[in-house]
């Protein structure tokens, strides 16, 4: 699904991450780390939303610097704490970002439904509280056909019930074969699902931690 | 009584400042820009000479006083501004003191206006029409008190909101639009000032450098120096979607259409200069030459835009970025490329650069 080859992420000369070889097969993956170990730098990288050094290639011949558009269209993120301009509503953020990933409204109108968002959507999104703009984000990030959709700590700030339901979206694009890279430091819902691997980024690097 | 003035100003004042920038924008270009003072004294004195026509006047001031009604009304609405209800509990005659001071500052545009057009109608001795235009400022500064009172004074204003619903009614957003309410909602100041020193810039230049022959690089001149101040509008932009929007990058955005995106939207921060080239710059020029200098102005625009996604840029030397463009471009006018060949390579110079650059960020981000 996903192959990261001589990555590295510096800052300003401070190196952040690095990977030299890394393979994602198709499956759902936990990765594990401390606070500012260097998972959201390695998401938003493969996410496409910083430069780094290496290749970062989807399915063998999809590379992030070749083929930046169709790679993008394939590789959905959400963020730990999203954040967005006060002013817009949450359909404007829906209509936009499901038009660029070619969601379709039937799709739309589910995952709006199904996290019960519709209610506040007409709403911008500076009178949200935390737990709306987290589905909001989610919802964002759903959209479209992906392949692969990174979740960077998906549950929280959610209720019980928002976060039992991002669990089953979760199984349910799982079922459909979309991978899926998932940062969450809450235990008790992520064992609910299939996981094939867990990953810890510490040190620097990353590193296989366990395989059921 | 002045704790609630303070208040309001610092909500309600502020906010209605902030959200109808652009229309004031507008407003002071359409009445400075492009009608000259001579103009204002004309179309004056045409409507002051008629009672039926000053009903114009009324006309434009009532509609202005809708939107301000429309706007308190809805701005007491927003969660965030629930505590503004606490204010019916203040005296009546404080509160209504209050929320007088707080109109006349909302609505001191047309009462400004209405004191232009009084002396006007005081110098031409058209005493009724005067007498209807001062009642008629007055009526407007006081009715709609009575309304904010009533929506302050009760929190289900659903019913007084009914005859704004209109008004009220939100259209969505394309993504082309975001950058405006960025701007309107969180740089209006920045776009003020850029604006207002471009103008000034552009009419001063435009009388130093005068001619009376045909010559279009004088012209071209204005525009290079008299258009800078819109690149803070440019870096603006370009901040709104590389550390704003920072999650705009995992879109799958085609480089073409991003690129004619931008251009349309300097196209549209430019129009203010296309008006005031057109109503200034100098009769012996063809009438195409303002035009040409506008095109040439978001060519330059748009060059920087794409620059700035250049590693130079990452390391924050905008200034050397501005520097070479100015200086490339005032030698190709200088030596009498030809103005269309000058644009063309600009934009064809700015387009390769976006392609080339977009999908390779370089700034740092920020946030981490």
């Amino acid at each position: 699904m996903l192959t990261l080859t001589n990555f590295k992420k510096e800052y300003a000369g401070y190196l952040a991450i690095e990977i030299s070889s890394l393979q994602f097969e198709k499956g759902i993956y936990w990765i594990k780390g401390a606070n500012g170990s260097g998972k959201s730098t390695l998401f938003k990288s493969i996410a496409g939303l910083q430069p780094f050094d290496g290749n970062i290639v989807l399915n063998e011949n999809i590379d992030q610097r070749k083929m930046p558009v169709m790679y993008r269209g394939l590789v959905n993120y959400a963020e730990a704490e999203p954040f967005y301009p006060t002013y817009l509503t949450g359909i404007d953020l829906i209509d936009f970002v499901g038009k660029m990933k070619n969601a379709k409204p039937e799709q739309v109108s589910d995952l709006m439904q199904y996290l019960e968002i519709e209610s506040f959507t007409k709403n911008p999104t500076g009178s949200y509280s935390s737990g709306m703009l987290k589905k909001l984000s989610l919802v964002l990030g759903f959209l479209g056909n992906p392949e692969l959709i990174i979740l960077d700590e998906p549950l929280i700030t959610l209720d019980v019930v928002a976060t039992e339901k991002i669990a089953s979206l979760i199984q349910i694009y799982y079922n459909k074969g979309v991978g899926f890279l998932i940062s969450s430091h809450q235990s008790k819902e992520m064992d609910t699902l299939p996981i094939k691997a867990q990953y810890l980024v510490e040190n620097q690097t990353i590193k296989h931690i366990s395989q059921p | 009584m002045r704790i609630l003035i303070s208040i309001l100003s610092k909500t309600v004042v502020r906010s209605f400042y902030k959200e109808f920038a652009l229309f004031f924008l507008i407003g002071l270009y359409i009445c400075f820009g492009l009608f000259k003072s001579s103009d204002h004294i004309f179309l004056n004195t045409f409507i002051l000479s008629s009672s039926l026509l000053i009903s114009l006047y009324f006309l434009m001031w009532t509609l202005y006083n809708i939107l301000i009604i429309s706007f308190f009304t809805r701005f007491l609405r927003k969660r965030e501004n629930i505590f503004l209800y606490h204010l019916s509990i203040s005296k009546k005659a404080s509160l209504y003191l209050a929320l007088f001071f707080i109109h006349l500052y909302l609505f001191a545009p047309a009462i400004a206006y209405a004191v232009f057009v009084s002396g006007m109608a005081v110098n031409l001795a058209f005493y009724n029409q005067l007498i209807y235009i001062l009642l008629f400022v007055i009526v407007s500064g006081i009715y709609p008190v009575l309304i904010y009172k009533k929506a302050i004074s009760s929190p289900d204003i659903s019913l007084s909101n009914a005859a704004f619903l209109v008004l009220n009614f939100r259209f969505k957003k394309p993504y082309f639009s975001f950058f405006f309410f960025h701007l309107f909602e969180n740089e209006w100041l920045k776009l003020l000032i850029s604006k207002g020193l471009s103008a000034i810039l552009l009419l001063g230049l435009v009388q130093i450098l005068q001619t009376d022959n045909d010559d279009i690089r004088p012209l071209l001149v204005v525009v290079l120096m008299g258009f800078l101040p819109n690149f803070a509008l440019v870096g603006s932009y370009y901040s709104f979607e590389n550390v704003n929007l920072l999650w705009f990058r995992n879109l799958p955005i085609l480089r073409h259409k991003k690129w004619l995106m931008a251009v349309a939207i300097f196209a549209i921060l430019l129009l203010p200069e296309l008006f005031l080239l057109y109503r200034y710059a100098w009769d012996t020029l063809p009438i195409y030459v303002p035009i040409y200098g506008y095109l040439f102005g978001v060519s330059l625009m748009s060059l920087y835009y794409s620059g700035l996604y250049l590693k130079i840029a990452a390391e924050e030397r905008f200034s050397n970025l501005i520097f070479i463009i100015a200086i490339f471009c005032f030698l190709a006018i200088l030596f009498k490329i030809n103005v269309l060949a000058i644009i063309f390579l600009v934009f064809f110079t700015s387009i390769i650069t976006f392609f080339t650059q977009y999908y390779h960020y370089e700034l740092v981000v920020k946030n981490e």
